[in-house]
């Protein structure tokens, strides 16, 4: 079977020749992140059976594991990982007809925030899991950067939360070595039961906060709104789509495979539920569209954090569709919005007034995307949140659920407030040329409607992954035990 | 083979919006068609109550079977349905000319009959939800596309009302589904049954909150005006007809085959009624009375019918509620019949509207010389709708008075007749200031309708007349509706109806009332020869009036009346509404202050406060 390095591998090296590639041809730089992203798909449904059946451990460098770094790609890192290219590819198409100034500064950062993220959910190591975060940040830093002054701003700010996130996942990572003697993932799993529990407690808030900030929770994410509003529209759309899935991703590992204990699932409950319902409660006021989108993606992020850590498999599956549910959907709100917006020229809702009947590709892309967030039956998101508020059931949360639902009920006042002024009322402004975002709004809708007539396509990877998440001992038998 | 029903109206929904695009008519050509083929096909299925289709999932881990069935109560709303999307039908294909959103209205409006039909066969409450879901969106999106200003507003109260009530029902419903395994009403009534009894009220309250909505029953009435007066105007009647009652069929539901009445029959008793049942009872009356004060003060007239279907709902809710045969019987005639003359007046206002392009009655008058079967449409359907003899109107809102009176409910029954008295003065004002009185000179020139949307109005009249003198045509389903929920059923014959305290027969009433008219008739033909005088031309007390508004008296029309009860309708519901959303705005706007205010230091504080804090709850706990 194909090498899944090579997933974090091409992108590296295409995005650090990029230079190279622009001055054979302008053009050049985004063919080649488009084909870069199609070919790690590619390599993904290449191993895909193979995952399915067991997951596939890669030690690199011919040492073995514990000693080795080891990539571990079971079904959770399959989904994460097609999560993560499937949202870069798409992005690249979209990326087609925009440009950029210092274009190949750009494609080599968007290419190396592929290849951090997937490395982020297919590595075994944790110091391996830094540094790929670090990857990830250092180029989303950058990438935010590119959209003019207002664009400096948030990427500041987003740097210097990172930062510290970064120290606080360094002291944790200094503790967990002292403490194991080990920096595999396995390893540390299987030698957690060992480590002094007050040293158990320091480290896993450490962790909490130090992912917590790539998660996007609450009282950590006020980076997001600034970071999606300003950020051009296809990095808010990675960040959305494929940096918060890696971040979530990391949590998950580290709060189910590494240090599973009910009291710091409880902590993220929590966090998870007032990240969602604050999210929801900002969003219903804001009159700028991206930032309306940032909050509303910031309260999924709490919404899928605190179902995962409900700790039943049936939540777990339910928070996992709903996060690659939020990704596609996430995606196309973001493509479509920024078609209107350089239509219309302003951020402002206001101005968006009968933009429907011009720009039909777009706001047809964001109605569609709505509905699907909120639940409308034969669309994606019906199908995950009916099973997130029947695993909530399932766990007695009755306010947990009766949150959700007043989450919900708002949700639906103000996407539907955009959707009523894009088609109902009477346009305002001139209304300038736009990019045709045909392709990707397609892909997307076929992926929406697909998934929700026939939710059996993700089934199975969902099931397995659940299993795999819940079951830390199978990770550990598999990485040490076999080898 | 019942999914067809559903599912031929939703395909063809969007044949019709690409068709639509081409010709502006054919969209409505579709929706006439498809209504027919259901009506036909529906009428075949009469009589077939054991018909089930049923699928089974197995989805992301939960099995699931979605079933559906026909029984007599889901046949006689299905061919309601059918029934008024013809006639609607019909009536747009001239009316939707220079509609801008014509497309987009015969796609959702097709999607809504399917919808509803779905709605009305299914068996268990996911199907019941993912077609009630369906139908509040598409009639957003329907309520939206109408041409005046409010109507985005309108159709945004109206579907964050809906939508919040449909998650609590679908909360309600998972909670059922793991405790009984099944999301079938069978199983669930049992599992009620046998549940503790408040947890199951508390249950069913909260199932029966979309339906409490949809039927505009007070307190959630609030997004009837507004939706009514702002949909485009051939959704009206569909609004009023169809919607509203969809509400009532789930109360049914809930009441009989969720066995609501069942559970509370060992609570506490009013005159011999458990007081729940009472208690929706009393919410039907507080419904007329307000529906009907609020209709009286309206000049807009579609705002006028809004709140008079409101009031009719009321009606059928204390039938419902009361639970004795009469009572439903007299239900369930209601609600045939209230959707027959209410369709007739709402397309007489609509070809009033689309002849002079106004909804304002004052600006309208004297229309019956140039409308005059618009007129006799309009007034045959207040006669129903008051409740007089010999149209069908009078035969429910008696047979409802006989339950009233037969269990003595005194404050019920005086609403039940104030509503009636009343409702003779709301409907009146239509008709005395758009038809009769003095024809504005901007006015002179228009004409009736075109036969396409003559042919609806000429049907509803014989219907309500036939109806009116035939009434054992509509007891017939209704008995069988009442066998079928296990209600005893009413003695009738082709033409009288067995009351509490009497019979009534209709057949003599008719044929006095049409001696009476003819004798009438003849006296007219055989006296002087009317002289015609000029419409300006009336007593003025000497003074010159040249302004041709002046002579009709339209604004304003009930003050008197409506001073009365000034102090009472300015406490509005809506106003209380509104207050709570501004809350929660600015709630978010005051977190959004204190915690996202921009300062990139207190974002940085935020992560070591978090460790701090939950260090120290790890340490206490």
């Amino acid at each position: 079977m194909v090498n899944l390095t090579l997933i974090i591998a091409i992108p590296l090296l295409m995005s650090f020749t990029m230079p190279i590639f622009k001055m054979l041809n302008q053009k050049l730089p985004k063919v080649i992140a488009l084909l870069t992203t199609a070919f790690n798909l590619l390599v993904l449904t290449a191993n895909f059976s193979q995952i399915m059946d067991s997951a596939i451990i890669i030690e690199l460098g011919g040492w073995q594991a514990p000693l080795a770094i080891n990539l571990y790609v079971g079904p959770l890192a399959l989904l994460a990982a097609f999560l993560i290219n499937g949202s870069a590819f798409i992005l690249s198409i979209y990326n087609l007809t925009q440009d950029y100034k210092f274009d190949d500064k750009f494609y080599l950062l968007f290419l190396m925030i592929t290849a951090g993220a997937s490395g982020m959910v297919m590595t075994g190591d944790l110091f391996n899991l830094f540094v790929f975060i670090e990857i990830t940040s250092i180029a989303a830093y950058s990438l935010t950067a590119f959209a003019g002054r207002d664009s400096y701003e948030a990427s500041f700010k987003y740097l210097v939360i990172g930062g510290i996130g970064s120290v606080f996942m360094l002291l944790g990572i200094g503790f967990t070595y002292s403490a194991v003697g080990s920096l595999n993932l396995a390893e540390i799993a299987a030698s957690a039961g060992l480590i002094n529990p007050l040293l158990l407690q320091t480290i896993a808030l450490l962790f909490l906060i130090g992912v917590g900030i790539e998660a996007e929770l609450f009282p950590l994410n006020f980076w997001v709104p600034d970071l999606y509003t300003e950020a051009p529209t296809a990095v808010s759309g990675i960040m959305s789509g494929a940096v918060s899935a890696a971040g979530i991703y990391a949590l998950a590992r580290i709060f189910f495979t590494l240090f599973p204990a009910q009291s710091f699932l409880n902590y993220l409950l929590y966090l998870g539920a007032i990240t969602l319902i604050l999210g929801e409660l900002i969003a219903y006021q804001q009159k700028n569209i991206k930032r309306m989108l940032a909050y509303s993606s910031l309260a999924q992020m709490g919404l899928i954090v605190a179902v995962i850590s409900l700790g039943t498999e049936g939540a777990v599956r339910a928070g996992l569709f709903q996060l690659v549910n939020h990704s596609i959907l996430k995606i196309l709100l973001f493509i479509s919005a920024g078609v209107l917006i350089s239509a219309a020229g302003s951020k402002n809702i206001d101005d968006l007034a009968g933009l429907g009947s011009k720009k039909k590709t777009a706001a047809f892309g964001f109605t569609i995307a709505a509905m699907g967030i909120l639940g409308v039956p034969f669309l994606n998101g019906f199908i995950s949140k009916f099973m997130i508020i029947s695993s909530s059931l399932n766990a007695d949360q009755f306010l947990l659920t009766v949150l959700i639902l007043l989450a919900a009920v708002i949700e639906i006042a103000y996407y539907l407030k955009v959707v009523q002024k894009l088609y109902f009322e009477d346009l305002k402004i001139e209304v300038k040329k736009t990019a045709v975002i045909t392709i990707p709004v397609v892909l997307l809708t076929l992926m929406i409607f697909g998934l929700g007539i026939y939710p059996q396509l993700i089934a199975d990877p969902l099931e397995k992954a659940a299993a795999e998440l819940i079951n830390n001992g199978s990770y550990i038998m598999t990485v040490l035990g076999g080898m | 083979m019942l999914t067809n029903y559903i599912f031929i109206p939703i395909a063809a929904a969007f044949i019709a919006y690409i068709l639509n695009k081409r010709n502006r008519k054919a969209g409505a050509v579709i929706t006439a068609l498809v209504s027919a083929y259901l009506l036909l096909s529906l009428t075949a299925l009469y009589g077939r109550w054991d018909i089930t289709q049923s699928f089974n999932l197995s989805l992301m881990g939960y099995k699931i079977d979605f079933l559906l069935a026909v029984n007599p109560l889901s046949w006689l709303f299905a061919v309601m349905t059918a029934a008024i999307s013809i006639l609607i039908a019909l009536f747009s294909i001239n009316s939707q000319e220079n509609f801008k959103f014509s497309s987009v209205f015969n796609l959702n409006f097709l999607i809504i009959i399917g919808s509803m039909i779905g709605i009305v066969f299914a068996r268990d409450f996911l199907t019941l939800f993912i077609f009630w879901e369906l139908m509040t969106w598409t009639s957003f999106y329907l309520i939206s596309a109408g041409k005046k200003k409010m109507a985005g507003k309108a159709a945004y109260r109206y579907i964050i009302l809906s939508a919040g009530a449909a998650y609590a029902f679908l909360m309600a419903s998972i909670f059922i589904f793991q405790q009984t395994g099944s999301f079938a009403f069978d199983s669930a009534a049992e599992f009620l049954v046998a549940n503790s009894p408040a947890q199951s009220i508390m249950l069913l309250l909260v199932i029966s909150l979309p339906f409490i909505v949809k039927a505009g029953i007070f307190p959630l009435h609030i997004w009837v005006k507004d939706a009514h007066g702002n949909a485009p105007k051939e959704f009206s009647p569909f609004l009023s007809g169809m919607m509203l009652k969809i509400g009532i069929y789930g109360m049914i539901v809930v009441f009989y085959q969720l066995s609501f009445f069942k559970i509370i029959e060992n609570t506490i008793a009013y005159r011999g009624l458990p007081l729940l049942s009472y208690l929706f009872a009393l919410l039907g009356a507080v419904t007329i009375i307000t529906g009907t004060i609020l209709a009286i003060r309206q000049e807009d007239m579609k705002k006028l019918v809004a709140y008079s279907s409101i009031s009719q709902m009321g009606y059928i809710i204390i039938g419902i509620a009361i639970a004795t045969p009469l009572g439903f019987s007299g239900s369930m005639l209601h609600l045939m019949n209230h959707l027959i003359f209410k369709s007739t007046i709402f397309l007489a206002l609509a070809a009033v509207i689309y002849r002079t392009g106004t909804t304002k009655m004052y600006e309208m008058g004297g229309l019956i010389f140039r409308m005059p079967l618009t007129f006799a449409a309009y007034l045959t359907a207040i006669i129903a709708l008051a409740g007089i003899p010999p149209t069908n109107g009078f035969i429910s809102k008696w047979v409802i008075y006989q339950a009233l009176i037969e269990k003595g409910y005194l404050f019920l029954a005086i609403a039940a007749f104030f509503g009636s008295i009343a409702s003779f003065m709301y409907v009146f004002k239509p008709l005395s200031t758009v038809f009769l009185g003095q024809l504005k000179p901007q006015h002179q020139n228009i004409k009736e309708v075109p036969l396409l949307m003559k042919i609806p109005m000429l049907i509803l009249i014989l219907v309500i007349v036939l109806f009116g003198v035939f009434p054992g045509i509509q007891m017939n389903i209704i008995n069988q509706i009442s066998g079928y929920l296990g209600i005893e059923t009413v003695n009738y014959t082709l033409y009288s109806i067995q009351g509490a305290n009497g019979a009534w027969n209709s057949l003599l009433i008719f044929n006095i009332f049409s001696a009476g008219f003819i004798i009438a008739l003849l006296l007219f033909s055989f006296a002087k020869k009317s002289k015609l005088v000029g419409l300006l031309d009336t007593y003025s007390s000497g003074e010159y009036i040249t302004d041709a508004e002046s002579y009709h008296y339209a604004y304003q029309y009930y003050r008197p009346f409506d001073r009365l009860f000034d102090n009472l309708a300015a406490k509005s519901l809506t106003d209380f509404y509104e207050t709570l959303t501004k809350n929660l705005v600015r709630s978010g706007e005051g977190l959004r202050r204190a915690l996202a205010a921009g300062k990139l230091q207190n974002y940085a504080l935020y992560s070591v406060l978090l460790f701090v804090i939950l260090a120290a709850v790890g340490w206490i706990i």
